[in-house]
């Protein structure tokens, strides 16, 4: 009879399977939408570590003493102490070249007993390897560390350190060496400020960090007045600043991971720094950035990666930096630039996902690529006709409307709306009309990057 | 016209209309509800087969489905990780250029198109409201457009579905019942026009600048305004709910989850654009225009 009703019937079957999947897909909780901010770097449980059994015994040439201290003062230079057992003393070291070594990897804890400084090195070349030492003193501004390193050519290697104000404290020596250690601070000491860090650079010229895992400290890795230092691979996480930066000149950073903390990276007041291949990822504390770069001048950072930060990059009066090759991934601002920052070059990066990619306070325009190379933008519509990968339209990452938004948040609502792919394209296609903010004159087609996927694979820890 | 012949005698089939009671008013007064509501479906009917023998169901349901299934599977690879919320953002940036456009060509006719046939004239001889022969029309047409929309984005959905799996799929039909709403907004917009038109031309005119007006000056205007003046939170809800392409947006756009603008969501929170708000608001816009039309085809002259 009512042969035309197929049409509305389809459509009543349709919708009805619609709900249906569209109820089970909302019960079976889990969100489907991949989000970089899951993202963690593999760390190692700091606390994880069975207590040592074996009875206190430090050895000394077959001799053997019940306190560490007292087979120290037997030491000769060059002799090697070897540590079972757990400890209960304040140690230092004045002998120049003796070794220090658990019998096994954490089979020896000296423990502070919440007092003081644990270990404090006097001689040169002094070699600490493979002990736990635990609980220092209290109060931050006594300068309480696990080690306290006043002996140039120091060497602390696979030790661990809990419960400590500051983990290693280098103070005034060069060539010192800490790799392959593990850092845990007071959890439960609030706020940051009132801990201390994890590795204290104190005018500690041509020292190398390599390797070692930092957490639960005020700030991972402190410079200041460290000239000459190369830190690599190391990772810090759930702190205040992962890598924090004062007055320290001609230093190298390189492949170093910083997650989950309130700054990534904190570089301020230094010059020709090399900052090469870090991450910076999830820093979205009360500052929230992933590398902050404040007064840097003459700078290379390059080949980082910046993933789901509050701003991935924070420049703040910084002058002749080289900002090239970076992902900048999810993070709420990519790059947010300040004070007159300026006289660099931005080019090759990566600007993924970012809700807003990049912003600048300036009265000019800004252009942000070399002389034949820009950046990639998600986000532009890029037009390829010689096919050199590079697109023939220009981009403009914070013009006109993006500046709007970001002066008068309400104008969001509007923001995607086809009024605003208007303005846009005539921003890009018209140089007629020229507004101030940043520009891409060759933006790339490709992005230079094709790791952003990791940071979407899933972590189960 | 066997097409007009065979409504008429749908039309007559409905009971009871007495001959006696031919004038139009004591018509709506002696007519009980129940007789009323079958005149509407009656009208409704016509129409909804009207546009079935005409193509225009099948043709509206290939729009939407080449529009959705060309912007899912056929747009390159992009460089973000895939998901319902990614496909929904870029689904709902666009589907406001298609949708309104498509709604108001079907709809820009209903009435104005049928007085030029001849046919408007017939249904005005009969005992039925003028008021509800707009809302039957309404309805006819209304139950076309959100046919096909369900139709061809539910295709789309379903091919989605095969690639994305079933998590976040929810989404999705959030998404596409929002498009329905948003084409049944431009569809009463379009009767409205269509009653006040004095002419077919006149009508497709009118409802070329409302899409204009919708989809691009609008929040044109309102960024301008927005960048001029420091307004407060219920101007910016007034801008926004002023035109329903905004409120769609906003209602799509502020439901997801990652792949949205966090600034975006706070920023309707604190405009007092709840969803439920957003909602209401497109109800109205599809309720409230039928509603003037119903009232502006009493001063119509046949």
């Amino acid at each position: 009879m009512r042969t035309d009703a197929w049409f509305a019937g389809l459509a009543v079957i349709v919708l009805a399977v619609l709900l249906a999947t569209a109820l089970v897909a909302a019960t079976g909780a889990s969100d489907g939408t991949e989000s970089a901010s899951e993202w963690t770097p593999d760390v190692p449980d700091i606390h994880d570590v069975d207590e040592p059994t074996e009875p206190s015994v430090a050895t000394l040439d077959g001799d053997q003493f019940n306190s560490v201290q007292a087979a120290l003062d037997a030491a000769q230079p060059g002799d090697t102490v070897v540590l079972e057992g757990t400890f209960e003393e304040h140690v230092t070291v004045e002998t120049e070249g003796v070794t220090i070594a658990a019998a096994e990897r954490d089979g020896a804890v000296i423990d502070g007993g919440g007092e003081g400084t644990i270990v404090t090195i006097e001689a040169p070349n002094v070699t600490l390897e493979g002990v736990w030492i635990r609980d220092t003193g209290h109060e931050r501004r006594g300068e309480h560390a696990g080690v306290f390193v006043n002996g140039t050519g120091a060497t602390v290697t696979d030790v661990r350190l809990t419960d400590v104000s500051f983990g290693v404290w280098i103070n005034g020596v060069s060539d010192v060496t800490v790799e392959g250690s593990m850092i845990a601070g007071r959890e439960d000491v609030f706020p940051f400020t009132d801990r201390g860090n994890g590795i204290h650079l104190w005018d500690a010229d041509d020292a190398v960090l390599r390797d070692n895992y930092i957490t639960t400290v005020r700030d991972g890795i402190y410079y200041s007045w460290a000239e000459g230092v190369l830190t690599e691979n190391n990772t810090m996480w759930e702190m205040r600043y992962g890598v924090h930066y004062m007055y320290s000149n001609d230093n190298r950073l390189e492949g170093n991971v910083a997650a989950n903390n309130d700054v990534g990276f904190a570089l301020m007041v230094s010059e020709n720094i090399t900052l090469v291949d870090n991450v910076a990822a999830n820093n979205d504390g009360t500052s929230a950035h992933g590398i902050l770069l404040k007064d840097v001048e003459r700078s290379e950072i390059r080949g980082n990666a910046v993933v789901a930060n509050g701003n991935g990059f924070y420049i703040y009066n910084a002058q002749q930096n080289r900002l090239v090759d970076n992902l900048v991934l999810e993070n709420r601002v990519g790059v947010h630039a300040t004070a007159g920052s300026s006289g660099g070059v931005v080019a090759g990066n990566s600007f993924i996902e970012n809700d807003e990619q990049a912003f600048a306070t300036t009265t000019a325009q800004i252009a942000w690529n070399d002389s034949d190379r820009g950046n990639y933008w998600s986000d532009a519509s890029a037009v390829d006709l010689d096919g050199d990968g590079t697109s023939e339209i220009r981009h403009r990452p914070a013009g006109t409307v993006e500046q709007l938004v970001h002066d008068r948040p309400q104008a969001a609502v509007f923001a995607e709306s086809p009024a605003f792919d208007a303005v846009r394209l005539a921003e890009s296609s018209f140089p007629v009309v020229e507004s101030a903010g940043l520009i891409d004159h060759h933006p790339l087609t490709e992005p230079p990057h094709d790791n952003w996927r990791d940071y979407y694979a899933n972590h189960d820890h | 016209m066997t097409l007009t012949n065979e409504y008429e005698g749908d039309l007559e089939s409905v009971e009871p209309i007495d001959a006696a009671h031919a004038d139009e008013t004591t018509a709506a007064s002696t007519a009980t509800s129940k007789t009323v509501g079958r005149q509407v479906l009656v009208l409704a009917e016509s129409e909804y087969r009207l546009a079935i023998r005409s193509r225009w169901a099948v043709a509206l349901t290939g729009i939407f489905a080449a529009f959705a299934l060309g912007l899912t599977t056929f747009s390159g690879a992009s460089v973000s990780p895939e998901g319902f919320d990614r496909t929904v953002a870029s689904l709902a940036v666009l589907a406001v250029y298609l949708v309104p456009l498509v709604a108001l060509a079907f709809s820009y006719d209903a009435i104005v198109g049928r007085e030029e046939s001849g046919w408007l004239q017939t249904l005005f001889s009969l005992p039925v409201s003028r008021a509800w022969i707009v809302l039957g029309t309404a309805l006819g047409r209304g139950a076309i457009l959100a046919s096909a929309t369900i139709i061809g984005f539910g295709v789309a959905g379903g091919f989605l579905l095969l690639e994305f799996g079933l998590a976040g799929f929810d989404t999705y039909v959030a998404f596409l019942l929002s498009t329905v709403a948003l084409g049944l907004a431009f569809l009463a917009f379009g009767v409205l026009l269509s009653t006040l038109a004095r002419e077919k031309t006149h009508a497709l005119g009118f409802a070329l600048l409302a899409w204009a007006w919708f989809v691009l000056v609008h929040d044109l205007l309102a960024l301008g305004i927005l960048s001029a003046f420091d307004l407060p939170g219920t101007a910016l809800s007034a801008l926004l709910l002023a035109n329903p392409t905004s409120v769609f947006r906003a209602l799509v756009l502020g439901s997801l989850g990652a792949a949205g603008d966090a600034g975006f969501a706070s920023v309707l929170a604190e405009a007092g654009l709840s969803p439920g708000v957003l909602l209401g608001a497109l109800l109205a816009w599809i309720v409230v225009p039928i509603a003037l039309a119903a009232v502006a085809i009493r001063r119509r002259r046949v």
